[in-house]
């Protein structure tokens, strides 16, 4: 049974590097890979930033230049660390940084509320091309900073638990220095992040399926054989996610978007909903006659064979569930990705596993106390489980979906388990009264979230809530107009991040994107950083014609995204994307720009 | 343990959809095509004189995109400048185009005596390296173009001696 298992584990990861590496040619980075800035505001008063640099490339130390973009606000001399000595046929001996280099910026004078700093740094490869000089506009925000270094004198307390947050849209850079502090620490935070997915509702399938081992054993199951149960499911899956950790260090973010891909997730939902299906008794999951006895030979005892199933079962569910848990770890995948070290993105992904399987091996300690015995429950779990099966693939199938569609289809799933449970029949009694209870408030709550499905509303928990409601948690967009090719370079050159949105009043996708998706809160912090240039191109005039024409723009809505004044082309967006999408583009997007 | 094997089936039916549509996405992402031939452009020389593509139509041009901050292009100047004194009355032109600003270009242009054209700019410079395949904004680049417009060949980075020869070679 072992040997089935590592088959599956090797076709899997050698499937997966064949498409990564069959048309791979070596490449030259961009400079936004080769050099990696992330920056953060201690409670020392400092901006604590880091560089990470790619093997064969190297920063200049006399490049490094930091400006205060907002007025008001004064800097230090940069704490930069001593070079490598290099003798350069143009400049001479200086000094250079390779792989890494951190460097303090003292903030001595700032504002409240958040402050824009440029970064500068300039570097080259070792095979002879240089970089033009890369400009880093970071925020930060002193005053969090400062709320903690009065707290920590008021209490004479010299705990740094406090150092402070950067600017808001920079989830990503904080995560990412604290992996960078150690390996150990890295695997520490992974781990932890595993426990905190663990409670992710694609994570919920998991436990039917273990407990089904668990409980399959009869009742006379042990403490200890629970355990050893439920580890034998567990190492497994923390396995693959270690398979997924060494691979995404080796193959960069290209991996980890096939793993967002549709088809990827379309996948993943069709397995959900066939398991669901099972789980309604449709049909028993089994293999044809002639296979079932080879295989009943090949695992001689009982024993090692649910030993083997556990393992098998757990591969299997870090497959599904890991479609779920990726997009919350995208900055710690991008993390391993970056820093390319298999050895810690195998540690780190499977500390990330066994933090998952925490959770499964308190249910075999528990042993059958944490769940009952087996019997006729079985049959309503089984369908309890089926309908929770269908809501994770409505989950990873809601970010391929409009909000609307997504609430569409919870509230379908939502009418089914009112009529499932009785909703609509009469003379009912004792439990089955209670069940009416439950399932009459499914049915009305299915029926308002599909007519606020109807009515084009996203929200579970508000269906019906209007969109100045759904807007709460968005703001206004504050956009710079170009009517002009000139307008619009102008405004590029002035604003060097800058996202530009063409627009046009007969254009509906425009219009969609931009109530729905731009005013986002967390669209908004994701763009954090760049100016939001808006162009109407409404009457399709000359001047419009020749804008279109000058940026290669075939029709709205087109999305452009500029770092140093130069488009990331290949980062334009043509036509309509949702929400989701939008956010997974914008993730993707050289950080030079946050 | 049935079930789990039709599973474990339906999870390679899954990996394997998932590497083929990694391919997928992967080509599409890759739709960045360089243009073929010499697209049109204007830049302002390092005097800051607007100067037109169309002045150099017909003939074969070595476009090298550069910059004075740029260690490995300082290194190759030299061979530029012998490239141009060889091969002007072949037809080849050399342009030099600097991503920085005109002054510490004029400087070092005198100061090398480079006798080619030299263009400087900025955005308009990235983008023109850009569409002719400049994907990672490097330098330096190099593009050979022959009298038809058309761009024959591109290298990223530092030119010896013999791949200049062998780019021009291929041109002329």
């Amino acid at each position: 049974m072992i040997k089935y298992f590592l088959t599956l584990c090797l076709f899997i990861s050698t499937s997966a590097y064949a498409s990564l590496f069959g048309n791979k040619t070596e490449q030259l980075l961009p400079a936004e890979e080769a050099f990696v800035v992330s920056a953060e505001l201690r409670d020392d008063g400092m901006i604590h930033a880091n560089w990470f640099v790619a093997d064969d490339y190297y920063l200049y130390k006399h490049q490094f230049k930091f400006t205060a973009l907002s007025p008001g606000v004064v800097l230090g001399e940069p704490q930069i660390p001593p070079g490598k000595a290099k003798t350069d046929a143009v400049f001479g001996d200086v000094e250079v940084y390779y792989h890494s280099v951190d460097i303090q910026i003292p903030v001595i004078k700032a504002p409240d509320g958040a402050f824009n700093v440029e970064l500068r740094n300039q570097g080259c490869a070792e095979i002879g091309l240089c970089y033009p000089p890369q400009k880093n506009v970071l925020s930060f925000d002193l005053s969090s900073v400062a709320l903690n270094q009065t707290t920590s004198n008021q209490t004479t307390d010299k705990q740094t638990t406090g150092a402070s947050t950067a600017s808001p849209g920079n989830s990503s850079n904080q995560l990412a220095n604290l992996l960078n502090r150690s390996p150990l620490w890295a695997v520490l935070v992974f781990a932890g992040l595993g426990v905190l997915l663990s409670f992710n509702p694609c994570s919920y399938p998991m436990y039917p399926i273990l407990s089904r081992i668990i409980v399959g054993q009869g009742t006379d199951i042990t403490r200890g054989k629970g355990v050893a149960l439920s580890l034998a499911y567990v190492v497994p899956m923390a396995a693959m996610y270690a398979i997924a950790g060494a691979l995404i260090a080796l193959a960069g973010q290209n991996l980890f978007a096939a793993f967002q891909s549709p088809l990827w997730l379309g996948a993943v939902i069709a397995i959900l909903l066939l398991l669901s299906l099972s789980m309604f008794g449709f049909y028993e999951l089994q293999l044809p006659a002639s296979l079932q006895t080879k295989l009943n030979n090949l695992s001689e005892n009982q024993r090692s064979g649910s030993y083997a199933g556990a393992a098998i079962m757990g591969a299997i569910s870090a497959l599904v569930v890991g479609a779920c848990v990726l997009p919350p770890l995208t900055a710690a995948l991008l993390f391993i990705s970056q820093s390319g070290n298999v050895a810690l993105g195998a540690a780190a992904m499977f500390a990330f596993g066994l933090g998952m399987g925490l959770p499964l091996v308190a249910i075999g300690f528990s042993a059958g106390w944490l769940l009952p015995k087996a019997g006729a429950w079985m049959e309503h779990i089984k369908k309890v489980f089926g309908v929770l099966l269908i809501a994770a693939a409505i989950y990873i199938a809601s970010r391929l979906l409009a909000d609307n569609v997504t609430l569409a289809l919870w509230g379908l799933l939502l009418l089914g388990c009112g009529l499932s449970l009785g909703a609509l029949k009469t003379n009912q009694q004792g439990k089955a009264l209670l069940a009416q209870g439950l399932g009459i408030l499914s049915l009305l709550w299915g029926a308002l979230a599909i007519i606020g499905a109807a009515q084009g509303n996203g929200d579970l928990f508000k269906p019906l809530g209007n969109s100045s409601v759904a807007s709460e948690n968005s703001s206004k967009v504050n956009w710079l107009k170009a009517t002009n090719e000139t307008e619009l370079t102008q405004l590029l050159e002035q604003h060097p991040q800058a996202m530009v949105d063409i627009y046009a009043d007969w254009c509906i996708p425009c219009k969609v994107m931009e109530k729905t998706i731009f005013p986002r809160a967390d669209v908004q912090a994701a763009l954090a950083g760049r100016v939001l240039i808006k162009v109407d191109v409404t009457e399709d005039s000359e001047t419009d014609q020749q804008l279109k024409a000058a940026f290669n723009i075939i029709n709205p809505p087109t999305v452009m995204f500029f770092n140093n004044g130069a488009e990331l082309t290949n980062h334009r967006i043509t036509g309509e994307v949702n929400a989701a999408e939008f956010l997974q583009h914008l993730q993707a997007l050289p950080p030079t720009a946050l | 343990m049935k079930s789990a094997l039709s599973l474990a089936a339906a999870a390679i039916a899954a990996a394997i959809i998932g590497a083929l549509s990694y391919q997928a996405i992967h080509e599409r992402n890759n739709e960045y095509k360089p243009a073929e031939r010499l697209p049109a452009f204007s830049l302002n020389d390092m005097h800051g004189t607007p100067r037109q593509s169309s002045e150099w139509q017909g003939k074969t041009l070595l476009i090298n995109f550069w910059a004075t901050w740029c260690p490995p292009c300082r290194k190759e100047i030299p061979l530029l400048i012998d490239a141009q004194n060889r091969y002007a009355d072949q037809g080849l032109q050399v342009i030099g185009i600097a991503l920085e600003q005109a002054e510490p270009v004029r400087k070092y242009a005198k100061e090398m005596g480079i006798n080619y054209p030299s263009l400087a700019g900025s955005a308009d410079v990235i983008d023109l390296g850009n569409r002719l395949g400049n994907q990672i904004g490097a330098l330096p680049f190099t593009v050979m173009i022959n009298a038809d417009g058309k761009v024959l060949d591109t290298h990223m980075g530092e030119l010896t001696l013999s791949e200049l020869e062998a780019l021009i070679a291929a041109a002329l």
